[in-house]
């Protein structure tokens, strides 16, 4: 299991490239995250929360009434153009800071 | 699923109500329950399943920063106020009242035995012996409870506020002038509770264990009274500076 301080910083970023993938709302992106780490890196539902709150106060995400979930209807999140703009400015970012550590720790 | 509710609206009950946490509590409330109802379909027991969402909330610290929302516990962090020499003076005099009435109760609980071998022995007085023993019983555990009930009051009443030094200093103070009418009052009630044999070695019928019985309860009554009192100067005396009364 991965701590969360080490994915700090990225949840941004994996929360958006999940989006990219289709519209989702809370649960079924914790567990695109989840499936898609193996069980080994799993957001807990107020980190969730507060990250996806901040990215649509940023305007990278939508967010929209979807369907009734148990008789409420869930928020459904949508990535907007800002929204893929910084997702593509994480992933270039991320290749850099993969390269200087492993540079640094598979010596 | 109530348990659910139940939990997230005691995670947000110092928070002000405003519609964008309406809409957080609605939308982790919504989560957590697609959480549970996961759980329930990959085999979890409804308990199982519950601890597995609640293990999984973290903290709304996040969430309340995230939607810029201060909690009401602000206030809470304020400094409390100072407890006042009034307020010190109000708390010994219910203090008074309670070592009073503590002393008092015990004592007319031992009293009671002596009123009851006071009128035991003579079949005209069985009844008077019996009602006797149960009035001062019954007074003895009322003036007990409700000795103890009032100090208690005046004492909730003070607890938001906090010890400073100068009240520190005023009690110890206090405490230091009340440690001789204390002594005096120990050794008295210690006294009478020695000389208590006494008549009950020089008398050797009923009335002897009678006297002997309301000695020691004079006795016990000097010895509580002081002590109660000195407990509450020591309270105040003995507490750091800055917490809160209690």
């Amino acid at each position: 299991m991965i701590s969360s301080d080490s994915m700090r910083g990225y949840n941004d970023a994996i929360i958006l490239a999940v989006l990219a993938r289709g519209d989702s709302y809370g649960f079924e992106i914790s567990k695109a995250i989840t499936a898609g780490t193996n069980d080994a890196y799993t957001l807990r539902e107020t980190t969730l929360y507060s990250t996806l709150t901040r990215l649509v106060k940023s305007g990278a995400l939508n967010a929209y009434a979807g369907e009734l979930s148990y008789g409420r209807p869930r928020t459904y999140y949508h990535l907007t153009g800002i929204g893929r703009t910084i997702l593509a400015a994480k992933k270039q970012e991320w290749h850099q800071v993969q390269g200087v550590v492993t540079h640094f720790l598979e010596e | 699923m109530e348990s659910l509710q139940v939990y997230l609206d005691g995670l947000f009950k110092d928070v002000p109500p405003s519609s964008a946490v309406r809409q957080a509590k609605a939308d982790l409330l919504a989560a957590m329950e697609d959480h549970y109802h996961d759980a329930l379909a990959r085999g979890l027991s409804a308990s199982e399943a519950l601890g597995e969402v609640i293990g999984s909330v973290g903290s709304i610290d996040e969430v309340l920063a995230a939607l810029d929302v201060h909690p009401k516990t602000s206030e809470a962090t304020q400094a409390p106020e100072a407890l006042t020499t009034e307020d010190v003076q109000t708390y010994w005099q219910a203090t008074l009242h309670y070592a009073a009435g503590l002393g008092l109760g015990v004592a007319l609980c031992i009293a009671s035995v002596a009123l009851a071998v006071l009128f035991d022995g003579n079949p005209d007085s069985d009844a008077l012996s019996a009602i006797s023993f149960l009035l001062a019983v019954a007074g003895g555990v009322a003036s007990i409870i409700f000795a103890t009930t009032h100090r208690r009051r005046i004492a909730r009443g003070l607890r938001q506020y906090a010890v400073t030094s100068s009240i520190n200093r005023f009690a110890a103070r206090r405490l230091e002038a009340y440690q001789r009418p204390r002594m005096i009052g120990l050794v008295a009630g210690i006294t009478c509770c020695i000389c208590s044999i006494i008549p009950a070695i020089i008398i050797a019928d009923n009335l002897g264990a009678v006297l002997l019985l309301f000695m020691v309860a004079i006795g016990v009554f000097y010895m509580i009274y002081v002590q109660a009192i000195n407990n509450g100067y020591k309270r105040l005396a003995e507490a750091r500076p800055g917490q809160l009364f209690h």
